[in-house]
């Protein structure tokens, strides 16, 4: 389960990836980037998965010593939320940029924006 | 004290109370923004201080200890980086608050607070998953900031910094998540702690890669060049100046994990960073737009640090200064010197990213704009001196980082490592000076730096206008000055720890500078500052005189009692001329201190100095754009090289072969001439006599005291039989009597009287080179005598010349004709100076001429005393064409009708030299006796060389009788001239264009002056000896560098993706370098 999720990580990272490379439309490419977030998430989540494990959440049905052996890293999870607001936030950017690069030079075709260069 | 984590909070605070603050007052916020801006300044250098006592600081956060929360570091390293970063925070902040046209408001503001919180975390965190939400913090409100522009393209740029910041922190936040599922650890100590059982190499891969990306190695980094193209200069700064140091900082956490678990990964990073630093500065020298170049640059910068921190034997130098710094700060040798260089460039970099909002375009080109470019001239000071830091000249941090860098390089035998540095230097030199050069250039000067220019026009030059620097301070310019000047005052600290141990004298030169500049700065009248620099020159020579000795007590001579009867003719000067003696003075107190100096460092720095002064000298000149850019490049050029062969400790003949050729390049011998002409033709007139006469010696006295290195028994048995048995003294002979020839030959063939000048200087230091290479008694005392009488008849011949100009208002000596009755005493100092130069009885030159030839028989060198012979025949004609043209025949119909004799303290000096000529040609032993002495040291003169009897010198192969020559050659010319004075009566005088003589009758007489093209025969018959081979071979060199240039910049093709694409290719390259396989 854990192997399969890790290839899932990297399949989903390298379509997003492609995208970045290939897509010629700018927002193509921006979704390209958020499809690279989503198989990053998906490969932190998988770092803290246990097979069989539980929440981790200490109470009366789990004791500290049953947490080591039986919950999820709660780490990677902590670290995804996070990854997400600032995936979430830094798409935001890139669209409104996008957006002003084409009120400048109306086109969505990452070629025509050559602008700057050598 | 505050804690770090206080910063934190108060960044963040300020970054959500501005926008609610503004609505109070934008005074209010702008107030605030810089006081704690301020604060955050001081707070850093209270931690320093703390640090000190009781070393790093730690500060938990949450109240738990580390794995468990993350936790703030400080120590010496970290404290001082941001001391830097808060000081290029608080000045930028100013400028953007108080300079702009469109100021920041609260929105901006909170971006910037944003901005220095990432940055603060960034330093200060040791969790590596808080690391990258720094990182994430930095980049979003850096994203932000790039919007406040005024460049349409911006949007561009900061798309492709998104496409590249995205990319770099996915590599990051994958990196991270494997080290975690590795070690079970996000917090750095920890790691490195855990004893490495794990293959780390992966996670660390990724992570190096993610925070790579953002320093912008080649070849992922053509975003960055956009970005700074088009952003606004104010973040161009930031990012250049703060983010760049912050970045560093953070590898520099990361290196103990680094060396600890992937010694691979750090091999690929120095090759990376070496890559970076090089072909940035190459593909630099092709931009036309001023920020994409500082944008190279900054690239370049940031790899030469990176490159310094991983090599591992950066550090070793035991450099009196360093180890004082290191000491007093606790800090290693390498880490003292990538801190010198991290504040180098951030002070010195973000200062000419907010000179350029001054300029009035953004172009590099004249053929791209209209008019004058000069803009602001209270620009110049701070621009120039930011140009002098960032190419590590003195007395600037990075010349002694750079020092110590390629010093412990040539200790570790990293030949490799040295030339990177040096030749990627030597790019980063020309398109910064070539920068610098063309924003100052004064309004006549024509066309492009690089174009030649042909003086060759029958108008005659313009009327004169106030050339080179004029100060008016601008208050606007306060960000950038205050930065300089903080960069300068931490350079002088590390002079004055440097120097310290005896060598104080060295500093002089910059005080001088500083004072003469106050002078300036004071409007005190010309004559009276000129008075104060013959006072300063008195002193110092008085000051050195006990340190002199036979050989330096000579130099001496020359350099400082030369330099101070030539101030004289500065009393001329009827406006300001401000810079001019401040540069002046600090030149010739330079070359004093290359007799006194007592270490290789304190060699070099003067040598620098000498370089720096004197660059900013010719500068000055009205058309000298082009011919300062070669001068300071072939100077910094030989600069190198000597530094190279300092550095290198001289351990093989190779070493001795490179020193001589840095000092040849500064002497102006064949090949390396092509600097000279210009350099001091186009520098100002009254400047060329001190340049020709004085400074060109400064090589010639280098070569003297380094003569030991130069024979073949000085490497016995060095390694490579080939190297060892290369004989650099015999080189240098041929080299001399080459340039004596070419010298002399493209003398023949100017029509402008100071190229004249000027290449006959090259020519008469080709004699100098010669003599010295016969490494005989007789043959020192041989250029040792030519280096005085050329002081002397140089100097009477440009002073003269320098007159001559200022009343005819031309340097086309065909323009000129028939001044004899004009300007008689200008006349009878040409003509004692060129018979002194020609060689020809009764005068000095003789003298040289006679040691020379006896010198060159006695060892041998019959070849070489024919060619030296012949070049004076050559030497004859261009000097009787000089005296022919502009003082004989007639004057020209209408133009110099009204000519007055030249000003009396132009004619002073010319006095004092012509009664020294004549002195020391009645009675050669007060001039050839000290010359023996000094010589005596090193070659005895028991067994060959001269003798004396009374006041004659005897040779083995003659003698010499100065003053029964004097009277004989009186004779000789006084009978003749007797007669012709009987005889003048019947001379029936001709008007100029009287010809009916003739069969025809020209359309335009001017044009057949018989004083054009003077000399065409012999053009037609040697005119293939003196084709512009060595100019030719330099422009090649100069078109196929830059042709480099272009293709490495060509792979920056400008596309979104392209430059995603690199990203990738680096990631493969890198993977490939660390030893990596797939």
């Amino acid at each position: 389960m854990t192997q399969l999720l890790y290839i899932l990580a990297f399949v989903v990272m390298a379509i997003g990836l492609w995208g970045i490379l290939s897509r010629r439309h700018l927002i193509r490419m921006i979704i390209g980037f958020s499809i690279l977030d989503t198989g990053i998430h998906i490969l932190l989540v998988a770092i803290g998965y246990r097979k069989g494990g539980t929440a981790p959440i200490l109470d009366e049905a789990l004791s500290k010593g049953e947490a080591l052996m039986n919950a999820v890293d709660p780490v990677p999870s902590a670290l995804v939320l996070t990854a997400i607001v600032i995936g979430l936030a830094v798409t935001a950017l890139m669209l409104s940029f996008a957006v002003r690069m084409v009120q400048n030079n109306p086109t969505m075709n990452a070629d025509e924006h050559k602008e700057l260069k050598w | 004290m505050v804690t770090p984590i206080v910063i934190i909070a108060a960044a963040l605070a300020m970054a959500f109370l501005l926008p609610v603050l503004e609505k109070a007052g934008k005074g209010l916020i702008k107030t605030l923004s810089l006081l704690v801006l301020a604060g955050f300044f001081a707070a850093s250098l209270s931690w320093v201080a703390q640090i000190l006592q009781t070393g790093a600081i730690i500060s938990q956060t949450a109240g738990f200890k580390a794995p468990v929360s993350i936790n703030l570091s400080v120590s010496m390293m970290e404290a001082t980086g941001l001391a830097v970063i808060y000081l290029v925070a608080l000045l930028s902040g100013a400028f953007q608050i108080f300079v702009k046209k469109a100021v920041w408001q609260g929105k901006e503001l909170s971006l910037y607070f944003a901005l220095i919180l990432g940055l603060s975390g960034l330093v200060m965190t040791r969790d590596l998953f808080n690391l990258f939400v720094f990182m994430e913090i930095t980049s979003i409100s850096l994203y932000g900031l790039l919007v406040s522009g005024r460049d349409e393209r911006r949007f561009e740029g900061g798309f492709k910094y998104m496409i590249a910041g995205g990319l770099s922190s996915a590599f990051y936040l994958i990196g991270v998540a494997f080290l975690y599922r590795e070690t079970g650890q996000l917090n750095l100590d920890i790691i490195v702690a855990q004893s490495g059982q794990a293959n780390l190499y992966l996670p660390l891969l990724l992570l190096t890669i993610g925070i790579l990306i953002e320093l912008k190695p080649f070849p992922a980094n053509g975003w960055a060049l956009d970005v700074y193209e088009s952003a606004d200069p104010g973040t161009g700064a930031v990012i250049s100046a703060m983010n760049t140091t912050a970045l560093i900082l953070v590898f520099m956490k990361l290196m103990p994990l680094l060396q600890a678990f992937g010694s691979g990964i750090v091999y690929a990073a120095l090759i990376i960073a070496g890559l970076t630093f090089f072909l940035a500065n190459l593909a630099g020298i092709r931009q036309t737009s001023g920020r994409r170049m500082l944008g190279y640059s900054s690239l370049a910068q940031t790899g030469l640090i990176l490159f310094v921190l991983l090599s591992p034997s950066a550090g070793l130098s035991e450099e009196r200064g360093l180890s004082i710094i290191a000491s007093m700060l606790r800090l290693d040798t390498i880490e003292v010197i990538a801190l010198a260089l991290l504040i180098n460039h951030a002070l010195a970099k973000s200062a000419l990213f907010w000179l350029t909002e001054f300029l009035k375009k953004d172009a590099l080109h004249k053929s791209s704009e209209e008019g004058d470019y000069r803009g602001n001239r209270g620009w110049l000071i701070p621009a120039g001196m930011a140009v002098l830091a960032l190419t590590a000249l003195p007395p600037f941090p990075g010349f002694w980082a750079k020092w110590a860098v390629i010093t412990s390089f040539g200790a570790a035998g990293n030949i490799g490592g040295i030339a990177v540095i040096l030749i990627g230097s030597l790019l980063e030199v020309y398109y910064l000076f070539r920068w610098f050069i063309r924003t100052q250039a004064h309004g006549e000067d024509g066309g492009d730096v690089i174009a030649p220019q042909v003086p060759e026009d029958f108008a005659p030059e313009a009327a004169p206008a106030p050339a080179g620097l004029t100060i008016k301070p601008a208050w606007q310019i306060f960000a950038p000055a205050l930065s300089i000047i903080i960069l300068t005052s931490l350079g002088l600290a590390w002079a004055f720890l440097s120097l310290s141990g005896g060598q104080e004298l060295l500093l002089l030169p910059l005080a001088a500078l500083a004072l003469y500049a106050l002078f300036d700065l004071i409007a005190l009248p010309f004559a009276v500052k000129n008075i104060l620099a013959m006072a300063g020159l008195g002193g110092y020579a008085y000051l050195i005189y006990g340190e002199l000795n036979n050989m330096t007590l000579i130099f001496g001579a020359v350099f400082i009692a030369g330099s101070l009867v030539q101030l004289f003719l500065l009393f001329n000067k009827r406006d300001k001329r401000s810079g001019l003696l401040p540069f002046l003075v600090m030149m010739i107190l330079s070359l004093g201190n290359l007799l006194v100096f007592k270490s290789s460092l304190g060699f070099f720095f003067s040598w620098e100095m000498m370089t720096v002064s004197s660059f900013f000298l010719v500068i000055r000149g009205r058309q000298a754009s082009r011919a300062s850019l070669r001068y300071i490049m072939f100077s910094l050029a030989g600069a190198f090289m000597i530094m190279y062969a300092l550095a290198d400790g001289f351990r093989g003949p190779l070493t001795g072969l490179v020193f001589a050729i840095g000092l040849l390049i500064k002497m102006g011998a064949i090949g390396f001439h092509i600097w000279l002409p210009g350099a001091y033709a186009e520098a100002e007139d009254e400047v060329s006599t001190f340049l020709s006469s004085v400074l060109s010696k400064a090589g010639l006295f280098i070569l003297f005291i380094t003569a030991g290195i130069y024979g073949q028994t000085f490497f016995p048995g060095a390694g490579n039989a080939f190297l060892a048995s290369i004989d650099i003294n015999a080189i240098l002979g041929w080299i001399g009597v080459i340039t004596a020839l070419a010298g002399a030959m493209m003398a023949l063939f100017q029509e402008d009287i100071k190229y004249t000048l000027a290449y006959s200087s090259m020519g008469q230091i080709g004699y100098m080179i010669l003599a010295f290479s016969i490494q005989s008694h007789l043959g020192w005392v041989t250029a040792l005598y030519l280096a005085v009488t050329h002081l002397l008849f140089k100097g009477l011949l440009f002073m003269a010349i320098a007159g001559v100009i200022m009343r005819t208002g031309t340097r086309l000596m065909y323009q000129m004709g028939g001044l004899i009755k004009k300007m008689p005493i200008s006349f009878i100092s040409v003509l004692l100076a060129i018979i002194a130069l020609s060689g020809v009885p009764p005068l000095t030159g003789f003298g040289g001429k006679w040691l020379l030839y006896s010198s060159l028989m006695e060892k041998g060198w019959y070849l070489h005393a024919g060619l030296a012979m012949f070049s004076s025949g050559v030497a004859f004609l261009y000097l009787f064409r000089l005296i022919h043209t502009i003082f004989l025949g007639q004057p020209k119909t209408g133009m110099f009708e009204n000519i007055k004799e030249a000003p009396i303290w132009g004619l002073i000096p010319q006095a004092i030299f012509m009664m020294v000529i004549m002195g020391f040609s009645m009675f050669p032993s007060l001039l050839i006796k000290p010359l023996q002495a000094a010589v005596e040291m090193v070659y005895p003169a028991a067994a060959e060389g001269v003798a004396w009897q009374g006041s004659t010198v005897l040779s083995s192969l003659g003698y010499w009788n100065g003053s029964a020559v004097m009277y004989v050659t009186m004779g000789v010319f006084l009978i003749p001239l007797a007669w012709l004075m009987i005889v003048n009566g019947r001379i029936q005088k001709v008007k100029q264009f009287n010809i009916v003589f003739a069969a025809e009758r020209p359309y335009k007489p001017e044009t057949t002056h018989y004083a054009y093209n003077f000399f065409s025969h012999y053009q037609k018959a040697l005119g293939f000896l003196v084709e512009v081979r060595a100019e030719r071979f330099w422009t090649m060199i100069r078109k196929s560098t830059d042709a480099l240039g272009g293709l490495v910049r060509r792979i920056y093709s400008g596309n979104a993706q392209t430059y995603a694409f690199h990203i990738i290719i680096f990631v493969i390259l890198f993977h490939l370098l660390a030893g990596g396989t797939f």
